[in-house]
């Protein structure tokens, strides 16, 4: 044994798995004739792949199928990835998403620009106020007000507020909001189409 | 287009909830896992622990499956086996002083027995108990190849799959496991009682 090199043991093991090409291996095994320890090691490695091969399966002492209470536990994050918890409402809430940014967006801005309108808009606001019912007191009290600063030399167009986009954001960010949750949803579904 | 094969048939219907899937892909393999955990163990009890760790583990991530399912499962296995034999620096179990007659009744070890002859039988449990023994005493990797490739009969490109490793380095590793466990059988004269049952078998 201690005669055959390393790369003759390579080749035997080649020949022996069938990888070895068709003139190698006749090479090979024509010196089996001349050296005998060569045909002895190949012969010897081929019978350990067979007893390797035959050797007898081994199987568990008991089944090590899963139950229902171990799965729920392994379940990670990529699982709630896959089937998150109440997706099937991911579009509604998407919905919900979409219409209170901006409704709370769309808030923002009134309360910001509501007075700056009372203002700008003082001479319009005048007549209104003027065709108001007479016992409406103090709409009548506040009438010089808005015709002073109505009066004032500031220019109307520079007091104008700057067009807010954030409803605008508000409703877009919902909106992909609710796209994206649809997307997930239909992948769920096409999971679970070819599962059927 | 191919048509996807049972095994992504029932990792689909399991990824959609179907926990009963998921368990016929564990009845599937649960004998090549564990049978791999035992070739690398020595120990039944251990074997069957880590096998049933490692379909949990598959279950958890299995998620990220992308291509076929059994190498990808016997990765998991094997990686959870060397993990085992890594941070318990577990020494193999069985030794060559086992009793051959507690191996026969192990269940670990359940052999399909055709030979009338019981001295025959005998001198099979002692070969397959020895050789159990001799692939214990190669290196890990090399020892999770030879397990892989002459006993599960794997691929070069599964196993390669597998281990994580190139096709060279399987060729390599597997050539050098070949080497060493031929010396071992040589020292515990394994060929002269093979080539003795075969001549047995021929009359």
């Amino acid at each position: 044994m201690s005669t055959i090199s390393h790369s003759d043991m390579s080749l035997l093991q080649a020949m022996a798995d069938n990888e070895l090409p068709a003139d190698q291996s006749a090479a090979l095994r024509a010196r089996f004739g001349t050296e005998p320890m060569l045909a002895d090691a190949f012969s010897e490695l081929a019978m350990m792949r067979e007893l390797l091969h035959d050797m007898p399966a081994a199987r568990p002492a008991r089944s090590l199928r899963l139950d229902a209470q171990t799965m729920q536990q392994a379940r990670g994050w990529r699982w709630w990835l896959i089937s998150p918890p109440g997706g099937q409402f991911l579009p509604a809430l998407g919905v919900a998403a979409c219409l209170c940014v901006a409704l709370l967006f769309g808030r923002g801005y009134d309360q910001v620009s509501a007075p700056d309108q009372l203002h700008l808009k003082g001479s319009v606001a005048a007549p209104m106020l003027a065709d108001a019912p007479a016992e409406a007191a103090p709409a009548d009290a506040a009438a010089p007000d808005t015709a002073r600063v109505a009066d004032a030399s500031v220019p109307l167009v520079a007091q104008q507020p700057e067009p807010s986009m954030l409803p605008l954001l508000g409703v877009t960010a919902g909106l992909v909001g609710t796209v994206g949750s649809a997307r997930w949803l239909m992948r769920l579904r096409k999971i679970q189409r070819k599962a059927v | 287009m191919t048509a996807p094969s049972e095994d992504q048939i029932l990792v689909s219907a399991a990824l959609a909830g179907d926990n009963d899937s998921f368990n016929q892909l564990v009845e599937r393999y649960q004998n090549r896992a564990y049978g791999l955990c035992f070739r690398m163990l020595g120990d039944a009890d251990a074997a069957a622990d880590v096998a049933q760790d490692a379909f949990i583990s598959a279950y958890r991530h299995l998620p990220s499956l992308r291509g076929e399912f059994r190498p990808w499962l016997m990765r998991i296995v094997a990686n959870a086996c060397r993990d085992v034999l890594r941070s318990n620096k577990r020494h193999p179990s069985v030794s060559l002083d086992t009793n051959p007659r507690d191996e026969d009744e192990s269940p670990a070890l359940q052999i399909a027995d055709t030979t009338p002859n019981p001295e025959e039988h005998l001198m099979r449990a002692e070969l397959h108990r020895t050789i159990s023994v001799a692939l214990l005493q190669i290196p890990l990797d090399q020892r999770t190849v030879v397990i892989l490739s002459d006993i599960e009969g794997m691929s070069y490109d599964e196993i390669a799959v597998v281990t994580g490793a190139n096709i060279g380095t399987v060729k390599s590793r597997l050539n050098r496991a070949r080497a060493r466990l031929r010396e071992i059988f040589v020292a515990a004269e394994l060929f002269p009682t093979v080539r003795r049952l075969i001549a047995d078998e021929e009359t």
